[in-house]
């Protein structure tokens, strides 16, 4: 599947020309003219990146960034401005942007960072499911734990419940440490922009 | 959530008191060091640190690299930047290596509390991860924005 892109900004031109050139590209882009129509975009529709105009008409820029982080935390956002600042740049640290887009920029050099961008979003992606799976085996095996506990009280002379029921502790055991290897090698490949 | 420990790192002997008598007020656990060198090797012999505060410009010192060793040793802490010479380049050279936040000096120390509370949150077990994004990080709700 083409990963997906959303650009928000209020000049006609620019939706046209990143419309154009990243479906070139390969991605499957949507675009948005102002802020409520990205926000209605992101709450129907799942974006691997999302590029945001940090002047749109009279709304905050940021306001819009912080609200797509919110509603799609594994988006990787993108704000672009032609009027860079180190306050601007230090909000967007704070909102949590994977890059920070300057206007004017070479096509060439966008297209690495939405490249890398998209990357990002996938290893989001990735790292919630682990964490989410090793959330339910920790689960788990607290609840495995209690009833082993019980059994050792009241069922001693069934030794091959427990001898079972501890197999599927091991086994939940070595799951979850599998993950956890997966999730450190996972946050290692963190992917950094191209500069 | 236990006592926050964080490492201080700044070659400004002033700058390192005053942060270590605030914050060790405020119920946090400081280790103060001076360079890359011994924060390098603080955070290789010890996992106990839960944010790093670090300058940006110490002597013998380039810059960001700092940070990017600090991943290579210790790839989840957060890290916050201080620097007293802000420019656009090294705020985005900050946001791509993923700091918690970028500081300038002088700051309002309180807020800089504040912020150290909130990047130990995100990163704590109970949080659960930290790619999760804040609800909502320190000054942004208040501050007006524009571009």
């Amino acid at each position: 599947m083409r990963p997906r892109i959303l650009v928000v900004d209020d000049e006609l031109f620019i939706r046209e020309l990143l419309e154009e050139f990243l479906n070139q590209s390969g991605y499957s882009v949507a675009t948005a003219a102002e802020s409520h129509e990205a926000i209605r975009k992101v709450q129907l529709d799942e974006y691997d990146a999302v590029l945001v105009d940090l002047r749109i008409g009279e709304s905050n820029g940021f306001d819009l960034l912080h609200n797509i982080r919110l509603l799609s935390p594994d988006s990787a956002i993108l704000p672009m401005t032609g009027y860079p600042s180190v306050e601007t740049a230090r909000t967007a640290i704070r909102c949590g942007a994977f890059d920070y887009v300057v206007k004017p920029f070479k096509l060439g050099e966008l297209a690495e960072t939405v490249e890398a961008a998209v990357a990002e979003c996938r290893r989001r992606y990735e790292t919630r499911q682990v964490k989410e799976r090793l959330t339910e085996l920790e689960a788990k095996i607290a609840a495995m734990n209690v009833r082993e506990s019980k059994k050792k009280l009241t069922l001693k002379h069934s030794p091959e419940v427990a001898i079972s029921s501890t197999d599927t502790a091991v086994s939940a055991a070595s799951e979850a440490d599998s993950l956890g290897s997966r999730l450190t090698r996972i946050r290692r490949n963190q992917s950094i922009p191209a500069e | 959530m236990e006592n926050i420990r964080v490492l201080i790192v700044d070659d400004e002997l002033l700058i390192r008191d005053l942060l270590y008598d605030f914050f060790t007020s405020r119920d946090l656990e400081i280790t103060t060091c001076n360079d890359t060198h011994d924060a390098l090797q603080l955070l290789e012999d010890s996992a106990a640190f839960d944010v790093v505060l670090t300058d940006i410009r110490m002597e013998g010192e380039d810059g960001l690299s700092l940070v990017d060793k600090i991943r290579d040793v210790r790839p989840g802490i957060p890290v916050i930047i201080m620097t007293g010479y802000p420019s656009v380049e090294t705020a985005v050279e900050a946001l791509r290596r993923r700091v918690f936040d970028y500081v300038i000096k002088p700051f309002n120390i309180n807020r800089l509390y504040n912020t150290i509370i909130a990047a130990a949150k995100e990163n704590s077990p109970g949080k659960g991860t930290s790619d999760k994004p804040s609800d909502v990080r320190p000054e942004y709700a208040s501050e007006n924005f524009g571009s």
